[in-house]
């Protein structure tokens, strides 16, 4: 069972609330280990190019974002849309990314096979934007998603999220039939 | 690239009828019944109204700062009016905000060879 913190819980169910869970997105290309990471954040803290002038190659570009274990997540408004309760495919969820600097246009080109999704949920509060945050604990982290598809535009970029459909697989994976083993026949 | 500055030659201090918008990002979800619930999200930026009364050659340079040195969409290092103290400028970065069909300022001939100008800054967080 999942455990959310006591102060993750006065936030969500208290009538005024200086806090809110802001969500990080860790796209990790999986065909090509030499391409980096893509780091998102739902909210941001601080300007990150305050550290950083180059940061993406873009200089003296703002970009908002949030550090966390380290790493700088760049702020881009998401919006998901969560999977429906049809059970004859594995649940699939939409990711739409308001990308109108381009940002992460010129990434998502280069990316060739499928790429693992991780999703956590922070508490803001819990972000400090002089650290690191490298011992922040997430309230929640959403593994094993992968994108299968992505689309994009001048607004927005759109990728559809699914997790490997096991029920679907088909089982015996090879039978004796005449287009495996030739041979045979 | 640095954050180009506010030009020196210009007036450092807005005439009256100066105004300014605080505020936050919330979210404000109303409920059946009750308060509505209202949560922190963000900083937002804060709105500045300024006006200033420029000669012909002070209308010059600002339009070049404006239309050439930041392109209308820049932002850059400006002393704030209700912060700054005599000749202790505390500065921020601003950008232009744009009025309809992408005006950058408004200008009203006050006499000859004066001019008053109106802008719309926003202070970035």
């Amino acid at each position: 069972m999942r455990s959310i913190s006591a102060a993750a819980l006065r936030s969500f169910f208290s009538v005024e609330s200086d806090d809110s869970l802001i969500a990080l997105f860790t796209f990790e290309p999986q065909e090509s280990p030499a391409q980096s990471p893509i780091y998102i954040a739902d909210n941001y803290t601080k300007r990150l190019t305050n550290n950083n002038p180059d940061l993406y190659g873009v200089d003296n570009t703002l970009v908002y974002g949030v550090t966390y274990k380290g790493q700088d997540y760049m702020f881009l408004p998401v919006q998901i849309t969560l999977p429906n309760d049809d059970n004859s495919s594995a649940p699939k969820a939409t990711l739409t990314i308001f990308d109108v600097t381009y940002l992460l246009t010129e990434t998502i080109r280069s990316i060739t096979g499928p790429v693992k999704v991780t999703i956590e949920l922070v508490l803001r509060s819990l972000l400090d934007n002089n650290t690191t945050n490298m011992a922040v604990t997430p309230e929640v982290t959403f593994t094993g998603f992968y994108i299968t598809n992505f689309t994009y535009n001048a607004q927005q970029v759109t990728a559809d999220l699914q997790m490997i459909d096991y029920a679907t697989e088909p089982f015996p994976a090879y039978r004796f039939i005449p287009a495996y083993f030739p041979g045979i026949f | 690239m640095p954050v180009p500055v506010w030009p020196p030659s210009l007036p450092q201090y807005p005439e009256r009828n100066y105004s300014e918008t605080l505020g936050v990002n919330v979210i404000r979800t109303p409920m059946d019944s009750g308060p509505a619930k209202v949560r922190y999200r963000s900083n937002r930026p804060q709105t500045l109204n300024v006006q200033y009364t420029l000669s012909k050659t002070q209308v010059d340079t600002l339009e070049t700062f404006l239309l050439t040195t930041i392109k209308g969409v820049l932002r850059f290092s400006y002393p704030h009016p209700r912060l700054s103290s005599g000749t202790t400028y505390v500065m921020r970065e601003v950008r232009v905000v744009p009025q309809q069909d992408g005006q950058l300022f408004t200008l009203q001939y006050v006499a000859p060879d004066y001019y008053k100008i109106g802008l719309q800054l926003e202070i970035l967080p």
